[in-house]
């Protein structure tokens, strides 16, 4: 055990190469693993389950309304109850969750993929424009996010196009704000000197030398912040803006459910569990990424975890 | 110092600047206040008079120069909605935002940095690993869903707390931990973090070395070297707690400046959305402004900067 481990610690500076001892530091975390699998999950059910039951989810049986959880008399589909029209609350569960998932994977990936080009383009050149997206950055970083997201919502039409770009827009000087410093960081190590002497053009050195450095730090922020989305949309629509039906999501299960909480709480709990769940799983997995990207960190931990090992043996 | 504070003061009036900009035309395209004051087929006369006494009869790029004007003044005009000045609607909602982030502030600062001092020097045992979880998931929660939580295990079964408003010291409770759930999650991490790095650094051993108790050199040497990430952290939180504070107003009706926000757009009322969103620019660029002067006394370098 302590020989096979060996070389894993090793050669855990030089991981970037070698595509197997990341996987093993992936599969020797039960939680990193648990997590990536409820996300696996949850997108399995939206696009691929929630197609396929969008209109039983939607059928309102008065008869079933508040039926309690936890029973199979009725049907599988009714196993969580229903709701205040007697949807059944599995169903609503999955198809919400294509909201949510759309939502997560759509604004994280705009805000990300702006920010990370920007904010290392214009971290590279400096200079005035620098000056003026920072103060930008600045501007949308000085109003709170759900404030912002309300009123310009509240402008838009209520659809899921609409509440992705803003949540998009609105994320993006978090990415920014990273890249920007630490392409400045970057700028000023000896390779980029040497790119320039051997006559390699701007465009090349942000690509080649630059961009791929700062990468890491994007993804990780990125697994992040699906996190945050996921909790931005749902406030939003729990306020009851951004969205409307027979579009649903979670944040929106909840809001119907509040009015019930006295006589039926398991409207508003349910919908509640699954975004705890997803988006801690996110926060896991950003965790996890985090601690394997920083090398002093990764040694640290599997150092720890090698002790640990040779104690129970 | 004072070259220091004289460019954080100038970069934090332009940054005010950008939002009454952003503000003004944000709100304008909100709708107009027309279609919820007057019922369909109101007489164009009095749409007229409404529209003049309010000054949206004009262009937009002049109502904008007017709107400035008047803003250099601190008048932001009078609310549609309430009738009175909209500056001191937002003013008046204020006092209790700032008092329940004050609180929640430094009830989630003390907790995180007990929390995540332990968890730092418990690193990978299950004392850390105990704390990471419940940390990762006290950030993972949605505020409504804690507060409707708090509400149905406090307020429904055991009926120990009440439901809404502000009366007692009790029905505190509630909107102080929703607001606090998250930001002691997300600074338990940050503490933990930051105290690793110190508790791996030189000086913490030299200390060990000469003979220091753990307790002196935890809490003497490192966590006043790890304070500087876990300040500006801090500073970005605070600064977040409005969103909360909009959550608890809506599922608590708890005052403040949330409310007057919510109520504002929900009414088209420009005035007091505009003066209300300008407060909370300014209370989080003083803020800012705040932790920066912190962060330079702390680290005399970032002055040099």
């Amino acid at each position: 055990m302590v020989l096979q481990s060996t070389p894993i610690v090793a050669s855990s500076r030089i991981t970037r190469w070698r595509a197997s001892p990341k996987w093993q530091m992936f599969t020797s975390s039960p939680l990193a693993v648990a997590s990536t699998a409820w996300l696996i999950f949850v997108v399995v059910l939206a696009f691929v389950v929630a197609p396929l039951v969008v209109d039983q989810a939607n059928h309102q049986t008065i008869a079933m309304r508040f039926y309690a959880p936890f029973r199979l008399d009725k049907g599988f589909e009714f196993f969580l109850g229903a709701d205040s029209l007697g949807r059944p609350i599995m169903l609503q569960l999955i198809v919400g969750a294509r909201t949510s998932v759309l939502i997560a994977i759509f604004a994280v990936s705009i805000s990300a993929a702006t920010g990370y080009a920007v904010g290392v383009v214009s971290g590279y050149f400096g200079g005035w424009v620098d000056n003026i997206l920072l103060r930008l950055a600045d501007i949308i970083h000085t109003v709170p996010s759900l404030l912002m997201a309300l009123v310009v919502l509240f402008i838009l039409q209520p659809s899921i196009f609409n509440l992705i770009i803003v949540l998009g827009i609105t994320r993006i000087p978090v990415y920014l704000r990273t890249s920007r410093t630490q392409t400045m960081e970057v700028r000023e190590r000896m390779f980029v000197e040497v790119s320039k002497a051997i006559g390699a053009s701007n465009w090349r050195i942000i690509t080649r030398d630059i961009a791929p450095l700062v990468f890491p730090t994007i993804r990780t922020l990125a697994m992040l912040e699906v996190s945050a989305v996921i909790l931005s949309a749902a406030s939003l629509t729990f306020l009851g803006i951004g969205l409307q039906r027979p579009d649903v999501d979670w944040g929106m299960m909840v809001s119907d459910g509040r009015a019930y909480l006295k006589s039926a709480w398991f409207v508003a709990v349910f919908p509640g569990i699954v975004i705890v769940l997803t988006a801690l799983s996110a926060n896991i997995l950003s965790n996890w990424l985090r601690a394997v990207e920083d090398p002093a960190q990764s040694t640290l931990f599997f150092r720890a975890k090698k002790k640990k090992g040779a104690a129970e043996e | 110092m004072y070259t220091y504070l004289g460019r954080r003061l100038l970069s934090g009036f332009i940054t005010l600047l950008g939002v009454v900009v952003v503000v003004f035309f944000m709100s304008r395209l909100t709708g107009s206040p027309i279609d919820l004051f007057f019922p369909e087929g109101a007489e164009p006369a009095q749409i007229d008079a409404f529209n003049k006494a309010y000054g949206l009869d004009k262009p937009l790029a002049q109502q904008f120069g007017i709107f400035l004007l008047n803003v250099g003044q601190g008048d932001f005009g009078t609310s549609i909605w309430q009738q009175r000045p909209a500056m001191e609607a937002a003013l008046s909602e204020m006092p209790m935002t700032l008092l329940l982030a004050a609180i929640a502030m430094t009830i989630s600062i003390l907790v995180a940095l007990i929390l995540g001092s332990l968890a730092a020097v418990y690193r990978f045992r299950a004392v850390d690993r105990t704390i990471t979880i419940l940390s990762l998931m006290t950030s993972s929660m949605p505020h409504f869903w804690f507060a409707l939580v708090g509400i149905l295990i406090f307020a429904v079964q055991l009926r120990v707390l009440p439901t809404s408003g502000s009366n007692s010291w009790l029905s505190w409770i509630l909107p102080i931990a929703t607001v606090s759930i998250g930001p002691i999650g997300v600074l338990t991490q940050v503490v933990r973090g930051a105290m690793i790095d110190v508790l791996s650094s030189g000086y913490v051993r030299n200390a060990r070395a000469r003979g220091f108790s753990a307790r002196r050199v935890v809490y003497r040497h490192a966590l006043r070297n790890a304070a500087l990430p876990i300040i500006s952290v801090a500073g970005d939180i605070a600064a977040g707690m409005v969103n909360g504070a909009v959550i608890v107003s809506v599922v608590f009706a708890f005052p403040g400046i949330g409310r007057l926000i919510v109520g504002a757009i929900l009414n088209r009322d420009y005035p007091v959305l505009e003066a209300s969103v300008v407060v909370v620019g300014v209370s989080i660029i003083l803020l800012n402004l705040l932790i920066d002067i912190i962060c330079s006394i702390v680290d005399p370098r970032i002055r040099l900067n």
